[in-house]
């Protein structure tokens, strides 16, 4: 086990910049903005403040409570969709963690120093694995709960600096108490959507003798223009539409998180959440793991599965590695 | 312990349709010094990453007992090699790479290392992209020197390095390193810097082994004779491996010729394992 943590520590090391430095750069941007516009609220000393041209604060600081406690719940419910740049973020990093965790060091030839020690390939693929699929987005996500929490309890700070009662409101708020649970909790989902692509990409990472990214986003999209124009071609259906969402789309598409609702089918659906509703967190993160039980999901592990497989077996024989 | 260390029967690696390794037989035993001498393409590096398990090859291997084939997880605990080209990764610093084998070797020794580390001029924090390539090399033996594995296997482990670190290298293999128990096999170009060190010495050329003789019988089977130019057509009538010529006075390498034989024809001495590499190069097998 303590061998497993160095081997995270050692994974931790390499992407650092990635992992830590990337999601903190966008997140410190994104607090940077708001810190101006609360700036600028301020000296504008109680004007109207407008989000889409409707005002969100009246003229009149003491506007009643009933809409305080609106703003506060609003607030809090902002709190996940600001992360929004975040989870970009960590797609690409996830994306292109995943293209170069078995390339790389082939490259440098520094596979030769790790092939030294007493390290078994599986542990090696693993440890890759469980630093992309989990801690990546683990620090991303603490990063990110940060950021939209603070950016929430900046507005609702001016806000109250200007005569309204509404940060007490929204601290007092058990949805915005909770929000970092609730992110927090989305990380499994997120593990389980995003394998297939993160096992997709590091079977090719171990495979490609160079260009990983163009092997593993060029194969799929290729055999995809194949499919279509077959299908115009003799003007006849072979799936091609298919191959597109559920190949194509799921690969790729599992890297950014949230997008799991569009592979989940109809069953399950975030439209049935009100942007201001009391619980909508709870509801994104229970209706998230709702889309567990989609039959895509499990066939996507399966086949996660078995790229892992063959991904450990390219690394222990390839031999321009050795 | 009388096990072999390496054991090899008709050891082949084919590329293709290009055979690398030709049916080699190997026999290693524990406590010596082996050196892997061969030119360029010979298969003596192929034949290494077979040993240590890095690629799959034909015939009968076993190295402490296991196949590297189907046992390196095992193997490796026991043994440790440094490849033919600078391998450690840009991005790592002296104290990430001593936590690192530490975290994952049962065989390492920090503070052995943090010793080895104590006479160099790395520090902690420096990072290989920063270290000239002497350094880097420093640093990858401290780390590999620390591990005490029964078999360590060197490719040119001093490539590039200046000769003060070299002889340092050596010093401290021999001195600090090297005991009964373990085992090292060494392949280098720069063949006179170990030849005091070697118990065993293999020449590989075109994929076989073409000598495979401890020092002591290398002693006894081959001679050089340095012949002056009336003695000259006497010592090519006994069938020299090689001759060169030498400041006027010609000097031939045998293989097998009695010794008083010899010196009746000029000064005799026991050849340099450099002259004896390139006489074995150039002609048939000795």
């Amino acid at each position: 086990m303590n061998t497993f943590i160095t081997l995270l520590k050692r994974e931790f090391w390499e992407h650092r910049g990635g992992m830590l430095w990337a999601p903190l750069a966008v997140g410190g941007l994104m607090l940077a903005l708001v810190a101006v516009s609360v700036v600028i609220g301020l000296l504008a000393g109680g004007g109207e403040l407008r989000i889409n041209g409707q005002p969100l604060l009246p003229a009149n600081p003491a506007i009643d409570l009933a809409a305080q406690a609106a703003i506060a719940e609003g607030l809090a419910a902002a709190v996940l969709p600001s992360m929004l740049p975040l989870a970009i973020v960590l797609a690409f990093v996830v994306l292109f963690y995943a293209l170069g965790s078995l390339y790389d060091d082939r490259r440098d030839r520094s596979v030769l120093f790790w092939a030294s020690m007493p390290i078994s390939n599986s542990a090696t693929v693993l440890s890759k694995l469980v630093s992309i699929a989990i801690v990546t987005p683990l620090l991303a996500a603490l990063v990110g709960i940060a950021v939209g929490m603070l950016v929430a309890i900046a507005i609702a700070g001016m806000m109250s600096a200007l005569g309204s009662g509404i940060l007490p409101r929204l601290l007092a708020n058990a949805d915005f108490q909770l929000a970092p649970l609730a992110v927090l909790a989305l990380l499994p989902v997120y593990a389980l959507w995003a394998l297939p692509g993160i096992a997709w990409c590091m079977a090719v990472s171990a495979w490609a003798r160079r260009a990983p990214l163009l092997w593993a986003i060029g194969m799929p999209v290729f055999a995809g223009i194949l499919v279509s124009w077959q299908e115009a071609m003799f003007n006849r259906q072979l799936g091609g539409d298919w191959f597109w969402e559920n190949v194509v789309g799921r690969l790729f598409g599992g890297f950014v998180p949230g997008l799991w609702f569009a592979f989940a089918g109809d069953g399950v659906s975030i439209d049935a959440l009100e942007p201001a509703q009391a619980d909508a967190l709870s509801l994104v993160a229970k209706s998230s793991y709702a889309t567990l039980t989609s039959p895509a999901l499990w066939i996507g592990l399966i086949v996660a599965a078995g790229l892992i497989a063959l991904a450990i077996r390219l690394r222990r024989w390839r031999e321009d590695a050795a | 312990m009388n096990t072999p260390i390496v054991h090899a029967r008709g050891l082949s690696k084919r590329y293709g349709r290009a055979v690398a390794v030709d049916g080699i037989d190997l026999d290693i035993a524990p406590g010596r010094i082996v050196g892997l001498i061969g030119p360029n393409g010979s298969g003596k590096t192929t034949t290494l990453k077979a040993i240590l398990g890095l690629i799959d090859c034909e015939g009968e291997l076993a190295v402490l007992g296991l196949d590297p084939r189907r046992q390196r997880d095992a193997l490796m605990a026991q043994v440790c090699f440094i490849a033919d080209v600078a391998v450690l990764p840009r991005w790592i610093s002296v104290a990430q790479a001593v936590d690192y084998v530490a975290g994952v070797h049962p065989r390492f020794d920090r503070a052995k290392c943090e010793s080895f580390l104590a006479q160099t001029r790395l520090i902690p924090k420096m990072k290989v992209r920063q270290m000239s390539k002497g350094m880097v090399a420093q640093l990858h033996l401290a780390l590999v020197m620390a591990i005490d594995a029964r078999l360590l296997v060197l490719d040119e482990p001093t490539l590039g390095l200046d000769i003060l670190y070299r002889k340092q290298f050596y010093k401290d293999l021999l001195e600090r390193y090297h005991d009964a128990e373990k085992t090292l096999l060494i392949t280098t170009h720069q063949v006179e810097e170990i030849e005091h060190i070697l118990t065993d010495l293999i020449f590989i050329r075109d994929g076989r082994l073409v000598l495979q003789a401890t020092m002591d019988e290398v002693g006894e089977r081959f001679t050089e004779l340095l012949a002056s130019g009336e003695h000259a057509e006497a010592a090519r009538q006994l069938g020299p491996l090689d001759e060169r010529s030498l400041f006027g006075r010609s000097v031939f390498l045998f293989d097998g010729q009695p010794r008083e034989r010899l010196q009746a024809l000029g000064e005799i001495r026991t050849p340099g394992v450099a002259d004896l590499f390139v006489a074995t190069m150039k002609g048939g097998q000795p």
